[in-house]
């Protein structure tokens, strides 16, 4: 395994970082805490390039005049005057309102079809998954009349503690497998790039 | 102090296990050691339809931050993408990709630079677009790119209920996220999904290398011994008067 420059740096930073997070000895962690530094510095530069080829992709492919370009326009051009305006002194005033009048309705309509999508998905989902599929499907219902149950009235006999039992133990145990294994999943992913047998910022 | 010191011996454990298994099954062909799952071979079947027919076959990354629990989703998208990079260069369609994260953004342009470089070839345009910086705008990108010329669509990174409006873009969608909430969605919706650590195997799948391998087959082996430690300690604890 050849040995660049860029992999020896990654490895000595993401050990230092990862040993002080266990060992907080006081020289490991001013270096964490300014390695850290270093790369929301780096990640705010990368979110900044980003944003500016996206408004140069978008003008130019207006220029262009490819398919949907009125879209890409206006999206260009609401991108620099929302950038412009936030960027003046006394701009961060603008952003509440920003986010209440653009931002926040413009989720909820899309957030608002995700409800449409799921419940047409949802219909269709014996279909596209067979016999396992609708065994699924006819448990989801039954939780879901038992969850309404619940809701309309929870001092029904037997409701309340059958709802809670899955809640409480059911739900929990599901969840609490899937995060134990995720996090052995991101365990080994953390220490293969700590390793440097990958090296996504090399292209290994 | 003895809890952080118990973790970085877990950790440390972790990786020289990790180191050990990647020697023992680096001379031999892992591929057989793997299960088989659909989400995969899906993903595989595409790229091959892609290549011989032409099919419009996208793959998202997501506009996920690289640290953290979304961050590990997104190298295990980058890790795929890389995968699918280097089936599809042999071909002349690669696939369509996208990303909105700043980093992330970054990480995957590098990662079709060096695949063309490694490929010998020079590319017209590199097959990668920026939809949208934030999770809505980047969902209602991909819905106007991927309209009408895109058969399958790959999204594999860290995404939430928008994953929800994403598998509208392709009539066959596979999707993938490390947030078990948008896994449950994803299981209702699209295709095929991945459940649970199967996100992190995209390397074992793809690339099979070594070491991909080599932490799947440790993950397992620490899985049994947390399991076996979650049952030992309520039977200690019964036996030692509770406590």
């Amino acid at each position: 395994m050849k040995l660049s420059l860029s992999t020896a740096v990654a490895i000595g930073v993401g050990l230092v970082v990862l040993v002080a997070w266990f060992v907080p000895l006081p020289l490991l962690v001013s270096l964490r805490v300014l390695f850290l530094d270093w790369a929301v510095l780096l990640a705010a530069a990368a979110l900044l390039l980003v944003f500016l080829y996206l408004v140069l992709d978008q003008f130019r492919a207006t220029l262009r005049r490819r398919p949907g370009w009125p879209y890409r326009l206006l999206a260009a051009m609401t991108a620099v005057v929302t950038f412009v305006v936030l960027s003046l002194p006394q701009g961060e005033a603008a952003a509440p309102w920003l986010l209440r009048f653009f931002i926040v309705p413009a989720s909820a309509t899309l957030l608002g079809l995700v409800a449409v999508v799921l419940t047409y998905r949802m219909l269709w989902f014996p279909w596209r998954r067979g016999g396992r599929g609708t065994l699924f499907f006819l448990t989801l219902m039954g939780v879901t009349v038992l969850y309404l149950l619940y809701a309309w009235n929870p001092r029904l006999p037997g409701v309340a503690l059958l709802w809670t039992w899955i809640e409480q133990v059911v739900t929990r145990a599901g969840v609490r497998g899937l995060l134990l294994s995720m996090s052995l999943g991101i365990l080994a992913l953390g220490l293969r790039l700590l390793g440097g047998a990958e090296r996504p910022y090399e292209g290994s | 102090m003895f809890r952080e010191i118990l973790a970085l011996l877990w950790v440390a454990a972790f990786g020289f296990a990790l180191l050990v298994t990647y020697f023992l099954v680096a001379d031999r062909s892992p591929r057989e050691a793997l299960r088989r799952i659909p989400f995969f071979d899906a993903l595989v079947g595409a790229l091959a339809l892609a290549m011989e027919a032409g099919w419009g076959v996208h793959q998202g990354l997501g506009t996920g931050r690289l640290w953290g629990d979304e961050g590990a989703a997104g190298f295990a998208g980058l890790t795929a993408l890389e995968g699918m990079g280097r089936m599809a260069l042999r071909g002349d369609h690669p696939p369509q990709s996208s990303a909105g994260g700043g980093l992330l953004t970054l990480l995957a342009f590098n990662r079709w630079r060096m695949l063309y470089r490694s490929a010998a070839r020079v590319p017209d345009v590199f097959p990668f677009q920026i939809p949208g910086m934030l999770p809505w705008g980047y969902t209602a990108g991909v819905l106007a790119f991927a309209e009408g010329n895109t058969e399958q669509a790959g999204f594999i990174g860290h995404y939430g209920a928008e994953a929800g409006l994403l598998t509208e873009s392709a009539p066959r969608v596979l999707a993938a996220s490390e947030d078990p909430s948008t896994q449950a969605l994803l299981y209702a919706v699209a295709d095929h999904t991945l459940v649970g650590e199967e996100v992190f195997a995209s390397g074992a799948y793809l690339e099979n290398g070594p070491s991909h391998v080599a932490s799947l087959i440790v993950q397992d082996v620490f899985r049994i011994l947390v399991l076996l430690a979650l049952l030992a300690a309520p039977l200690v604890a019964l036996l030692g008067g509770g406590g």
